[in-house]
């Protein structure tokens, strides 16, 4: 069968290389000044005094891609701690355990362990004004905790990463994002519009709704990917 | 300057057809799923080709002076981002199925995987 | 609040159940799960009825957060619009959903509110693929889906089956949804724009190279066609459905593949209709579906596995789906639509039926279940009668709406290969059932030397066969099937929602703002008597084939012809590997198949 795929294989990538080599010319030259949905977005994030204008797109001209993509990831890590189970053969697995760690290293987990979580939250909270955002944010702020497993050990990890809250939050996070959707539909009359008063482009209370729907993203993102680690790291798995 | 004013779009078809191939001959699990990170790449750096404008900057406004400079498209930005949140998504789901196909088959080389014939 | 402002919450209702059922699952106990799952089901299907009833009229547009385009025709939003079609067939998701939680009442015992979850957000997904009129939203809700239904296919962890075809699964779908994206990008650069009708309306305002559009269109309906699995984007399909929980597969083969082709038809009729050369898209459709009828018609035949025949009998129907939409007639869409639908909800309870057997026996293997379930004499009527149905029995949906396409088409090679794929499909349905039910024909198989198929089944318990949770559904899905043959007004309004897919225009349209009243369809399906003299014929045929195939399938005619056939299904079983890297290669081919035979047409 190998020769057989190699040929399929083969096949493909003539074809697919042909049709990209013959439709590329009629795109737009990389560069080019025309960009009608830029011009348009640019417009709109004026408008709702989000100063920045791809979180303006995401949380607001285009949100409900932003509820979807945030199910996407709600999924995901729901997905992964349902398929990361024991098996019914199978007994609660070894908790991994760390080696030895320099006083030097620790010292530097610990401190970076603080500055990463503040660091990520605020992304988070200023999302709608400087590069960043929920996502951005809430990664930071969750991976950022898992220094305290690299400084220490894994018990230290476990002490600050309360998982029962940290499933809540998470689903908390989708809920608020689908309630402030509510909210506009209510008051606005549109399913997630940005109805609350927009403040003035550039000050911290800006963009209306752009800020609360980053701020239950971050939550939920960063929940999510403490509960996402906290099932591979359990793993204890040997290849060969 | 007209050939190099398409080259990033060439990249960004390397990128997807590699990472397609490399799946085809990938012997082992893990490295089919970072191919399939690599095809993905290759549609973040088409969208962002296509959002470029040259001497335009960042898509952050009040920072300088944006009515004078133009500002590169933040919905393909935006579209990106939301690509990466669905590749690591994706990504670790697929991780988390290899997982268990490593344990349940023993093995991660897809030519050893011989369950679904037929 | 008017249907417009309420659709949106075909999504929203399911995405927040289920993260209301990971925040409380751990205390809420099984019962609790189970019945606020059923709740938000039922209350999604009561909002699809609602839109698909106003979408009957006129179609629903809803600009989401107040972006409505502006008087350039532009918006900076985005929008879900429902027509007939893309509401019904979110009602069918939601309603298929209902049936699957009643089905599964007791399921996954230890993880139930992580499974019921998973059911929901897979729910939202479809709810939001069938009603977006965004292009990159559709990209987000078909991962939405796609995400879902991996965690769902690989959820009987203890399976290794279940683990490898939940991994082809998503490497082979998700490499399908980028390349859409890739093509997505593509027509963005071009245009400007991610809305469906903005971008149908400007793309036929404009002159653009013919080998542009067509790279854009066959990227952007890879992904669609790897959900829709049309061959040779088909290879994971078997694989997926082979394995997941019955109900899932219900799922599956009742909807998920089904908005897969409406994808392919969406951005075909709103967008590139008229712009793509029409001869090539009608050949290529014509091609891949006719290929993918038959390959999926002499795989079903060869299975022992009976998710796997059943799979792959999802296959060829899908593929004679595809070469009616490939002709752009309204009145044949129209057909193919009832078609599909009807059989849609035969296959989903035959889905059902065989979980059923896999639960009680701990078998899916049809020679393993030889005679076993003969006491089960209400669930061997309703096998026999699904796989007369799949026949085209009359006077069930599947047999008016074949008979509509045919008379509309009126081309006799395709009556010819529709009858002989629903022969072939049917009879190895009918063959299993007869085997298993009645225990007809030989006990020993002539292929005694293959190891017989295993899966580990749903439950733990063995739950009878008579009981209320699995005829229930399975009644109420034949019942459908029964009813959308016998009631003219089933029929007349899903071939009506068919035809008004084709009006890309329309679709465009209303979304700007200039709302014309749903076209109205010339024919209506009727049963004419050659209908129902082709149907009793096929149907006698499936029978005879059945009770051929039960008795060790014994070779008759020459021997150089049966040779022949034997090591054409053989080479197709080796070149259906269950290997990645296979079905990789397949896809890349199979996007260049696509764009040459668009190129010749």
């Amino acid at each position: 069968m190998k020769r057989l795929r190699w040929l399929v294989c083969w096949f493909g990538i003539c074809t697919f290389g042909i049709l990209l080599i013959f439709a590329i010319p009629g795109l737009p030259p990389v560069g080019d000044v025309s960009h009608p949905y830029r011009d348009l977005a640019v417009r709109a994030a004026v408008e709702h005094a989000t100063a920045n204008t791809v979180a303006s797109v995401n949380f607001d001209t285009r949100a409900f891609d932003t509820l979807g993509e945030e199910a996407i990831f709600f999924t995901a890590v729901l997905g992964a701690i349902a398929l990361l189970r024991p098996a019914r053969h199978e007994k609660d697995r070894r908790l991994p355990h760390s080696g030895r760690v320099l006083a030097s290293t620790r010292l530097a987990g610990y401190v970076f362990l603080g500055i990463t979580t503040v660091v990520g939250w605020d992304v988070v909270a200023h999302g709608h004004l400087t590069p960043g955002g929920g996502f951005q944010g809430g990664i930071v702020a969750g991976s950022g905790l898992h220094l305290a497993y690299v400084a220490g050990n894994y018990s230290v990890l476990q002490r600050i990463r309360p998982l029962r809250l940290l499933e809540i939050g998470e689903a908390a996070g989708v809920v608020g994002f689908i309630g402030i959707g509510l909210a506009g539909l209510v008051c606005a009359g549109s399913f997630l519009t940005n109805f609350v008063p927009m403040g003035i482009l550039g000050g911290f209370l800006s963009g209306g709704t752009v800020a609360l729907l980053n701020a239950v993203v971050g939550l939920e993102v960063g929940c999510g990917v403490v509960m996402l680690l906290s099932r591979f790291l359990e793993q204890d798995l040997v290849m060969t | 300057m007209r050939s190099m004013a398409y080259f990033p779009y060439f990249v960004a078809g390397w990128l997807m057809v590699m990472g397609a191939v490399g799946i085809v001959w990938s012997r082992n699990l893990v490295r089919a799923i970072v191919c399939l990170s690599v095809t993905q790449s290759g549609t973040y750096v088409l969208l962002l080709a296509i959002g470029y404008q040259r001497h335009a900057v960042a898509p952050i406004l009040g920072a300088q002076d944006e009515n004078t400079r133009p500002l590169v498209d933040p919905v393909v930005q935006a579209m990106t981002l939301t690509d990466i949140v669905v590749s690591a998504g994706v990504t670790a789901l697929l991780l988390a199925i290899a997982v268990q196909v490593a344990r349940r088959h023993r093995t991660t080389d897809p030519d050893q995987l011989s369950t679904l014939t037929g | 609040m008017t249907v417009r402002q309420v659709l949106p919450l075909t999504v929203a209702m399911p995405l927040g159940m289920a993260a209301v059922l990971v925040a409380i699952g751990h205390h809420a106990g099984r019962r609790m799960s189970d019945v606020l799952t059923l709740l938000a089901a039922v209350a999604t299907t009561a909002l699809g009825c609602a839109a698909t009833l106003a979408a009957s009229h006129q179609r629903v547009v809803s600009w989401l957060a107040g972006w409505s385009p502006g008087h350039d025709g532009r918006s900076v939003g985005l929008l879900l619009e429902a027509d007939a079609l893309g509401a019904g067939i979110a009602t069918l998701a939601a309603a298929l959903t209902c049936l699957a939680v009643v089905y599964g009442w007791r399921y996954f015992d230890e993880i139930a509110w992580q499974y019921h979850a998973l059911l929901l957000v897979f729910l939202a997904g479809m709810e939001g693929f069938a009603l977006s009129g965004d292009l990159f939203d559709m990209f987000v809700f078909f991962e939405l889906m796609g995400v879902a239904g991996y965690a769902l296919t690989a959820l009987k962890i203890e399976d290794r089956s279940a683990v490898q075809g939940s991994l082809n699964f998503a490497v082979v779908n998700s490499l399908g949804a980028y390349f859409s994206l890739g093509g997505i990008a593509l027509l963005y650069a071009d245009i400007g724009a991610l809305q469906l009708p903005i971008i149908g309306q400007e793309l036929r305002t404009r002159p653009n190279p013919t080998s542009f559009v067509l790279a854009a269109f066959v990227l952007t309906a890879c992904g669609f066609l790897v959900k829709a699995a049309i061959a040779p984007f088909h290879f994971w399909l078997a694989d997926a459905h082979a394995v997941a929980p019955a109900p899932v597969c219900a799922l599956f083969s009742g909807v998920m593949v089904e908005l897969g082709l409406y994808g392919v038809a969406r951005i075909y009729f709103v967008i590139f209709d008229g712009v793509l050369p029409g001869a090539g898209f009608r050949l290529a459709l014509t091609v891949l579906g006719a290929v993918g009828a038959v390959v999926g018609a002499l795989m079903c035949w060869q299975q022992r596995h009976l998710k796997r025949l059943l799979a792959y009998s999802t296959i060829a129907h899908i593929g004679i789906g595809a070469l009616t939409v490939a002709t752009g007639s309204a009145a044949a869409v129209g057909g193919a639509v009832l078609y599909l639908l009807a059989h849609a909800v035969v296959k989903a309870s035959l889905f059902l039926m065989v979980g059923g057997l896999l639960n009680r026996y701990r078998s899916i293997d049809e020679i393993a279940l030889f005679a076993r379930a003969r006491a089960a004499r209400p669930l061997a009527v309703a096998y026999l009668c699904g796989g007369a149905a799949l026949a085209g029995l009359p006077p069930f949906g599947l047999a008016l709406g074949k008979g509509f396409v045919e008379a509309s088409l009126d081309t006799p090679w395709v009556t010819l290969l529709v009858g002989l794929v629903s022969v072939v499909t049917a009879g190895a349905v009918l063959r299993t059932g007869l085997r298993v039910f009645l225990g007809l024909g030989a006990r020993e198989p002539a292929e005694a030397d293959e190891p017989p198929a295993k899966e580990q089944p749903d439950v733990q318990r063995r739950p009878a066969l008579d009981h209320i949770g699995l005829l229930g559904p399975v009644a109420v899905l034949l019942g459908a099937g029964l009813l959308l043959g016998i009631l003219p007004t089933w029929s007349r309004a899903v071939t009506a929602a068919g035809a008004g897919m084709v009006d890309g225009i329309g679709y465009v349209q209303a979304a700007l703002g200039n709302p014309t009243p749903a076209p109205s369809i010339g024919p209506v399906p009727i049963w004419r008597p050659e209908d129902v003299i082709v149907g009793l014929v096929t149907t006698a045929a499936a029978m005879a084939l059945a009770l051929w195939g039960a008795r060790g399938a014994r070779a008759v005619g020459p021997r150089r012809i049966t040779d022949a056939v034997a090591w054409v299904g053989r080479g197709l079983r080796a070149a259906h590997s269950g290997h990645l890297g296979d079905y990789v290669a397949w896809l890349l081919a199979g996007v260049g198949v696509l764009g040459v035979l668009l190129r010749l047409g």
